[in-house]
């Protein structure tokens, strides 16, 4: 009887573990893939050249940051406002040769086309389910090598491509999930898994980055995933991966920002803001609602690095948030110079300053600003400066001239070599 | 000498308590109390955008308020300046759901404008701000009336399903009938436009 008891017994743990067998085998409707992981190259991984910032949270609160001491040039490029090209936000921007590729992701799903002057061209893709189509564009990155631009969508799991007339080439199918990508020098993709496990791919899983070549065929990966705030869903900015000739990415909270490119992951620069930055210890295991309570919360202020940062040649611009404000931090990479605080438009300025940048491009950091915000800003500045439209810049930009119903202005800052107020 | 200050906390404590317990419920039961004004029950709320017949529509036999609305110049109008002896059609969103579904209504609207009528036609949705309301009249260059109103949109139980619906309503402001499209069903959507509409 005691056998017929232990065979019964058998064969229900047996079922089970198959159950648990294909339940681990499968991931968000992914097959399972027995990866070898010395059939991979892994990115190979340094913090020797890392650069800190001890970031006095306090002072930079307070301090201000004048334009006039920071800003060289600037000039504008008002995006034509056409009624196939009604842009609801800039998610992202890329400028290649002489064009000009905006990203709307949530309001208008749709990727705009403009030469430098701001005259419309052409839709990249549109939202459907056709080829070509996608339900909407999350990121997107031009191939320099094949002058393609690619385009990705996680929900169909695909990066689609195009050239430069609009025209649809082709699907890149990716087998794993992912939240973004960026194309690297030699072609091969970097794919940024972010939040996704990834647990169906063998001996790699639970990746943050993962490399692939134009066929979607995987090759390499990078360092794991963190499991600080492993509970905390990451969605604060939408600009954790930067490139502007070099590609940077941060992620959950790490105050860390790392350079990757074919072969290596560089730990770039570290922002510490000493006993006012996030306990990792006391928030690493709280749940989403909990830990953004405790961050946003008045009484005992933390400040935090979101991951959105920018590069020209000259700086690195990043930002962080402390009692429910943006502070600006400029690093000079000339002179090892870091400036941070509040942005302050000087009066003696010949142009205005948006410092929530939306892309970096070769010297210049550039803003996207929405026309009723621009509106609204020269409203004010014309209240403390009657003569405002005799400045170079302003006197371009007549607000008379813009309705509230425009798609936005975009403005191209170069900042100085040397900080100082001439 | 000691017992007044715990008496004295005890009270404060006591008070403390029965806020939190009369503003909690408070929370709990504005939706109970729209259900039952209504005489529907939570099932019903539930299964309404799923319902493939349409005539099991909620019957609101109730006058709904007569709310605030505003324009994009910010002038305002009470609901009932808006609306006729004749019914007309309201689109109610919020910018804050789901596009495709606010999409997936304008759609169907645009193409029955002409049965409808384009003066019939409202949409009343609620914004973050004056910039949300622009980027939306940007972004979808409707040509009906589009109007801004509170976060509790027009305190209709179909307000707790945070989708976009239709109600047909007349300056009674007693609905005539209202409905929930889904995004994932536009043949029930369309049967509704081309069947059920009548103006």
């Amino acid at each position: 009887m005691n056998k017929i008891k232990l065979l019964l017994l058998t064969i229900v743990m047996a079922f089970s573990y198959m159950g648990c067998e294909n339940k681990s085998k499968e991931y968000k409707g992914l097959e399972f893939q027995d990866l070898k992981i010395e059939n991979y190259k892994e990115l190979k991984r340094s913090n020797q050249n890392i650069k800190k910032f001890n970031i006095s949270v306090e002072e930079s609160f307070e301090n201000r940051v004048r334009s006039s001491v920071l800003v060289d040039t600037c000039y504008f490029t008002q995006l034509e406002t056409k009624s196939d090209n009604l842009i609801g936000h800039v998610d992202e921007i890329l400028i290649h040769d002489d064009k000009i590729l905006v990203m709307d992701i949530y309001k208008s799903k749709s990727i705009f086309m403009f030469n430098l002057k701001g005259k419309y061209l052409r839709k990249i893709g549109d939202v459907g389910g056709a080829p070509g189509e996608y339900p909407r564009p999350e990121a997107f990155d031009i191939d320099k090598r094949n002058n393609e631009i690619l385009v990705f969508n996680g929900t169909i799991r695909k990066i689609l491509r195009y050239n430069f007339n609009g025209e649809f080439l082709g699907n890149i199918n990716l087998d794993l999930g992912c939240k973004s990508f960026k194309v690297l020098e030699d072609g091969n993709i970097m794919l940024f898994s972010a939040d996704y496990a990834n647990t169906h791919l063998g001996e790699i899983p639970n990746r943050l980055i993962y490399i692939i070549d134009k066929s979607g065929t995987l090759i390499g990966y990078g360092p794991k995933r963190t499991s600080d705030y492993e509970k905390v869903r990451y969605n604060l900015s939408n600009n954790l991966i930067s490139k502007n000739n070099e590609i940077t990415y941060s992620y959950r909270f790490s105050d860390t920002i790392y350079s990757i490119n074919e072969t290596f992951i560089d730990a770039k620069y570290e922002i510490n803001f000493g006993d006012k930055g996030i306990d990792r210890e006391k928030l690493g295991n709280k749940d989403f609602k909990e830990f953004y309570r405790i961050l946003m919360n008045d009484k005992s202020p933390i400040a935090f690095f979101p991951g959105k940062h920018f590069q020209t040649n000259n700086y690195l611009y990043f930002s962080f948030i402390y009692k429910g404000r943006s502070i600006s931090c400029f690093f000079n990479k000339l002179n090892s110079e870091l400036i941070t605080g509040g942005n302050t438009n000087s009066l003696n300025s010949t142009y205005p300053f948006f410092s929530d940048f939306s892309t970096s491009n070769n010297d210049y950091f550039i803003s996207a600003v929405d026309a009723y915000d621009l509106i609204q800003f020269e409203d004010a500045m014309k209240k403390l400066d009657p003569d405002l439209y005799h400045k170079p810049i302003y006197g371009k930009i007549r607000t008379s001239e813009i309705n509230e119903k425009d798609n936005p202005i975009l403005f191209f800052y170069r900042l100085k070599e040397v900080l100082n107020e001439d | 000498m000691k017992i007044k200050p715990f008496i004295f906390f005890l009270i404060s404590l006591i008070i403390l308590v029965l806020l939190f317990l009369f503003f909690a419920r408070e929370g709990i039961t504005k939706k109970q109390q729209l259900l039952d004004y209504y005489g529907i029950t939570e099932n019903h709320l539930k299964t309404i955008e799923k319902e493939e017949d349409l005539e099991y529509n909620i019957a609101l036999s109730k006058r709904i308020e007569n709310i605030t609305v505003l324009d994009s110049e910010n002038n305002t109008y009470l609901l009932k300046e808006l609306l006729n002896e004749s019914p007309k059609m309201i689109v109610k969103f919020s910018s804050l759901e789901c596009s495709y579904c606010i999409e997936h209504i304008i759609k169907y609207t645009k193409k029955y404008e002409e049965k409808i009528g384009v003066d019939n036609i409202l949409f009343l949705g609620y914004f973050t701000g004056k910039k949300d309301f622009l980027i939306f009249n940007r972004l979808y260059q409707l040509d009906y009336n589009v109007f801004s109103i509170p976060n509790n949109g027009l305190d209709l139980p179909l307000d707790y399903l945070n989708e976009p619906y239709i109600v047909i309503v007349d300056s009674t402001l007693i609905p005539k009938e209202t409905f929930v499209p889904m995004k994932s069903k536009p043949e029930r959507t369309e049967k509704y436009f081309r069947e059920r509409i009548r103006f």
